[in-house]
């Protein structure tokens, strides 16, 4: 798809892509309770965006690729990152999803992995010695996440509500 | 000796218990909503489908959702998805014209949570039927929003019990034969066993 000139590269529930393709832009499209974590080096203008699916590989009978877990993602982003010749003192790192859209008393503990998932990207960027410098997490909306790789801008859409930067 | 029946067989039976569901429900949303409605008959599969909301129109595309939570014998998700064109279209149809332009009210809101009621029943009443499993539908909780989020939502809650998913998918028609809707039923990963085993 071509958006204002711009090629998006769709980056699917559990996957992680890198670009620096400054004609490329990553997103994650309808983000519901699974979190986006964008990543840009300004000096390489060099993007990546991980799409989070659950907390923790350690849960997992067969976990599957790195990619879909917080704890195993982010190590992953930040070393291909690395090996393309990112200074990950450098990066901006920003975050958005985690939210509950399937709320109601009769659900019990149901849904609360939108949760989990923030907790868990904080907690292994905390562990890394990273810090968000942009978010929009939790709430009861899905979101749509864009990062550009050509300035590194990074938006984030709901229904009903114009795109805004984080 | 009694021999066990294969998986194969099994979901060859899940398989024939959702095509009668898929029939009871197009009778029952086709007398509530007096005219005809068809649901295609619906795919058994063992692996998530991303591909599903690609037929209504992408991730971001904006969707009514109705959802129930099943639980008893076994626990399970049944979540239908619109676009919004036809969510109105219904509720045009449930509660008058006066209320399709409009932002969904409460009304318009209780009428799709009954076209839920009456998918996820008669799905729930087959496989009750065949497999003498006891199965809850929930009131049903009806959202706005992106399909791909929902179906997110879904997806993430069903694999953090970490085993294989297994989806019952099935689209709606409309009269000239273009998908309006989707189906999902889906047991929870650790009620698959219990699933199965009741189908012989």
């Amino acid at each position: 798809m071509v958006v204002a000139g711009k090629t998006a590269i769709a980056v699917g529930i559990g996957e992680l892509h890198l670009t620096d393709d400054p004609s490329t832009f990553l997103v994650a499209h309808g983000l519901g309770s699974c979190v986006g974590v964008t990543a840009y080096d300004p000096a390489r203008r060099l993007a990546a965006l991980l799409h989070v699916m659950l907390p923790s590989s350690a849960e997992a009978r067969n976990p599957g690729p790195p990619a879909k877990y917080a704890d195993t993602g982010i190590p992953l982003m930040l070393e291909l990152l690395r090996e393309r010749g990112a200074d990950v003192r450098r990066l901006q790192i920003k975050a958005a999803g985690g939210s509950c859209i399937l709320v109601s008393p009769a659900f019990g503990d149901k849904f609360r992995i939108g949760e989990r998932n923030i907790a868990a990207v904080q907690e292994t960027l905390e562990r890394l010695g990273l810090r968000l410098a942009g978010q929009e997490l939790g709430g009861q909306h899905g979101r749509t996440l864009e990062l550009h790789t050509d300035t590194g801008l990074v938006t984030v859409r709901t229904i009903g509500q114009a795109a805004r930067e984080i | 000796m009694a021999v066990e029946a294969t998986q194969a067989q099994r979901l060859e039976r899940l398989q024939s218990i959702a095509d009668r569901g898929a029939m009871t429900a197009a009778r029952g949303l086709s007398l509530l909503l007096d005219r005809q409605v068809a649901i295609k008959a619906p795919s058994v599969s063992i692996a998530p489908v991303e591909a599903v909301y690609d037929q209504i129109g992408g991730p971001e595309a904006e969707v009514v959702g109705i959802y129930l939570l099943v639980g008893g014998d076994v626990g399970g998700h049944i979540m239908l998805m619109f676009p919004i064109a036809a969510a109105r279209e219904m509720v045009g149809l449930l509660v008058g014209e006066e209320h399709r332009q409009t932002e969904f009210d409460e009304l318009s809101l209780s009428a799709l949570g009954e076209v839920g009621n009456i998918v996820g029943s008669a799905f729930l009443n087959h496989l009750g039927d065949y497999t003498g499993l006891t199965l809850q539908p929930s009131p049903p909780l009806v959202v706005v929003e992106m399909a791909g989020a929902l179906l997110d939502t879904l997806l993430t809650e069903i694999m953090s019990q970490g085993k294989d998913i297994f989806i019952i998918d099935a689209a709606f028609f409309d009269q000239d034969r273009a998908t309006s809707g989707l189906i999902l039923i889906t047991p929870d990963p650790r009620s698959i066993d219990t699933l199965l085993a009741s189908l012989g």
